[in-house]
Formats: structure tokens, sequence, C-alpha cells
């Protein structure tokens, strides 16, 4: 390996190209996961510097984004678990499965702040694979990477994270009886 | 609800996502053709997902602010352009050692070799002092007078305390500046001196660099960085950069106004 001035200033041009226009999607899913603007943003130059510094990993031409997600799951989860010795006792899909047997007809019109605030209001777990799966249009395999996971755990996650994103929307937009799911909150994992 | 219904149902998921293979798709297609409940409740998930995508994708709140994402893009930049030093293989140290054996018989050509990156390292760092200093005061270090950095860190800062460019451009567009002292970014210490001209903030900002003292010095434009548009020219032992987000012309105009007077008071004339 060397380190010449020309070496950087290719392997920089490369992340600039490559890397770099996904900072807008990648502070968004950030500020999404941290809820603290200042936390999104160390979160995201972490994940970033890292990148660079592992630029020379990456593969051209495979998913760049889905590469950044991947390092900002992984810096998140140390540091969740560094700062709060965090173990998921209990499977969060054990524990709300019973909870979205019922799949309600979506509304035709939701305003952007109703499906973010369903999207708030279901487990956290089923928040990341939605955003990855339908915001970051991340494929099943890329998401169990990313997150550590298997790939069934992602499908099952998906699957009962979409319903239980329905009941919220079809909660929060009230649509007339007959149409309504029942009004039950899902409960959000410990 | 038929069986077909239950089984295309149960690849709805994978199907809106985009997960399942040709054929499998093409046979739900097929079936979609001829069921409309089906159709509907497809119809349903593909617009619940392309809703979530817009409502992330529009949402401000969640949005990065663009300070940040200038300071993120200058922190790279500077960070690309350094020397790896903590990471190479301990195997490599054997041709590390040659190189640096070589580098040092290559003498002042290998030095002008590596010039251009620090400039360009510099010239980031000067960005993104720009962006957190002169318009968003937002350093982890507070400044300090230059009289103060010129008994501590360099005794050229001392001059500039005092240097005085040009009141107006030959247009008669008054250059006033606002604000003198030393401050640090990304571990790089600058003189900084803010000028307001047509408006717009600009930061005229110095620092050392041992590399500078090669030849009369010309004002050159910079490529952008960090949004802002950068001009530098070169005085005794030290480097300039004007930064601001006025046009390039205007950045340039700056930097030929302020020239003479810096790189006197540079050299301790």
């Amino acid at each position: 390996m060397t380190d010449t001035h020309a070496d950087r200033k290719k392997a920089w041009a490369a992340f600039e190209v490559e890397a770099l226009p996904h900072g807008d999607r990648l502070f968004r899913l950030a500020m999404w996961l941290e809820r603290d603007r200042q936390l999104a943003e160390d979160l995201v130059q972490d994940t970033f510097i890292q990148a660079l510094q592992s630029f020379h990993r990456y593969v051209p031409g495979s998913n760049c984004r889905a590469w950044l997600v991947s390092i900002l799951h992984h810096l998140r989860s140390n540091r969740r678990r560094a700062a709060f010795r965090h173990t998921e006792t209990q499977d969060v899909d054990d524990y709300i499965a019973e909870t979205v047997a019922f799949v309600p007809a979506v509304p035709q019109s939701v305003t952007d702040d109703d499906m973010l605030a369903a999207l708030r209001a279901i487990a956290e777990p089923y928040q990341a694979i939605i955003l990855l799966c339908d915001v970051e249009d991340m494929t099943y395999k890329e998401i169990a990477e990313a997150l550590a996971i298997p790939i069934g755990t992602v499908m099952s996650r998906l699957h009962r994270g979409r319903a239980a994103l329905r009941q919220e929307i079809s909660r929060m937009t009230a649509m007339a009886p007959g149409e309504a799911a029942p009004a039950h909150q899902v409960r959000r994992a410990p | 609800m038929t069986d077909a219904c239950r089984d295309a149902r149960q690849l709805a998921d994978a199907f809106v996502s985009g997960q399942l293979l040709v054929e499998t798709a093409e046979s739900i297609v097929g079936h979609l053709s001829g069921c409309m409940a089906c159709r509907a409740e497809f119809e349903a998930r593909r617009r619940l997902r392309a809703g979530l995508k817009e409502a992330f994708e529009r949402s401000r709140a969640l949005a990065p602010r663009p300070a940040f994402t200038a300071a993120l893009e200058a922190r790279l930049a500077a960070e690309a352009a350094a020397p790896v030093d903590g990471r190479r293989p301990w195997r490599q140290w054997g041709s590390i050692a040659a190189g640096m054996v070589v580098a040092v018989l290559l003498g002042l050509v290998v030095l002008r070799w590596l010039t251009p990156g620090t400039l360009d390292a510099l010239a980031h760092l000067a960005a993104g002092d720009h962006q957190f200093c002169a318009l968003t005061y937002k350093l982890e270090e507070e400044p300090i007078s230059l009289e103060e950095a010129a008994r501590q860190f360099d005794p050229a800062f001392l001059a500039l305390a005092a240097v005085e460019p040009a009141a107006h451009d030959l247009a008669g567009q008054p250059l006033a500046i606002i604000e003198r002292h030393a401050c640090v970014f990304g571990g790089r210490r600058f003189a900084h001196l803010v000028v307001s001209y047509k408006g717009q903030a600009v930061s005229i900002l110095v620092a050392a660099d041992a590399a500078a003292d090669r030849g009369p010095s010309t004002v050159r434009g910079l490529p952008s960085a960090a949004g802002f548009q950068m001009a530098s020219f070169h005085g005794t032992s030290h480097v300039v950069f004007v930064v601001s987000s006025l046009p390039a012309g205007d950045v340039q105009a700056v930097a030929r106004l302020v020239e003479v007077p810096m790189t006197r008071a540079l050299a301790g004339v």
C-alpha cells in the first residue's frame, strides 16, 4: 500500500463521487434514529470518517448507501451498548406479534406528519427495518448485513412492521366506521 | 378470498419491495390482473411505501443543517489530504524508511510535490474556519487576540493586528475590517481578519506554511471548498486564504486588495 499525494487525491475524488452524495439521506436516517440533532451530527460525522478510512474496502459498483448505513448502525450499536449496557431480553417480534393480526385499509390521503407520527409510534426495531427497506431501498440481504440479523428476521419484522404502521395510520386519520381498525395501541418494545 | 389470493398476499411485502424473482413476480402480476380485491390491497401497500418515502425525504425536521454539511465536507477533505501515518501495517516500515531516505535525497523537488496536498488540506480548513468562526461563531476553542497569538504561537501575527488594506476597491466599493483575532479550526491555527465587502463577510485567513517561500506571490483562485469561493496568495513563510460566499471574481478582487499590505506585514516591512 502506498500513501502518495496522488493516491490520496484519487481516493478522495472517488469518495466524493460515491459516498458524499448520500450525506443528506444518511443524516435523515441518523436524525430519525437519534431524535437529537447533535447526536445525529456526531454519528454521521463519525460514519463518514470511518467510511473514508475504510474506503479501500468498499467494492465499486455495489450499493454505497447500504455500506454507509451498515457503518452507521455498527457505530450506533457500539455506542448504545457502551452507554446503556443494553441487551434485548425479549424478542420484539414475539412481544407484539399478537397485536397486529388485523390489517386495516390504507386511507387514500395521509399527510406527511401523520405518516411520520405513525412510524414513530411503532416499535423501534420495526421502524428501522421499514426505513431501510421502504425509504433507503435496501435489499433484504443488505438490511440483514447492516443490522446483523438473519434475513428471515428482516422479512418477519418488515411484515409485522408494515401491518403495525397501517394500524397506526388508520387510528391517526380516524377513518369512517366500518373501515377503521380497532383503536388499540401497538405496544412499544421494551 | 381464494387460495391464489392467500398465496399472492403472503408474498405482498416482498413484491412491493422488489425482492421477488422475476418468475414469481410475474405470476403475482398475472393474479392481480384478474383479482380486483388483491389489486386494491397491493396498490394500498405500494401507496403506503411511496408515501412514507416522500414524507421522510420532505421532512424539514430531519434535514441536515447546511453548516453541518459544509463543515463535514471540509473535515473529510482535510482528513483525506492528510497522510495515514497511524494505519500502516508493520511490515511496511522498511519500505517507508526507504521512501523517507529517497525523499530526503530529493529535497526541494519532493517538497514541491507535497505542497499542493498541504495547501488543499489547509484550504479546506480555511473554508471550515470561515463557516464556523466568521459566520456561525461555533468554534470548539475561543478565539484569542492576534497579540496574544503572536506571543504564544507565531510572532508574524503581531503585524497583522495593525495591517490596513485599502478602504475601497477601484470602483469605490468599501472594504472594512470588522474583526481580527487568532482562532483554531481542525487543529490548525489561523490569524483571522473578517472584512465586509459588498454586504458579505469575507475571511482572510493566514496560516504558517514553511513551503510558502517559493518565488513571487500572486493571487490565484482555488477550487471552491465547502460551498465557498476561495483565493490564495503567499507571504513570508505563510499562506493567505480569502474565503467568502461572494462570486469568485469578487473573492479574488478582495485578495488583490489585501495582498500588498498583508505580504509586507508578514515580511516585517
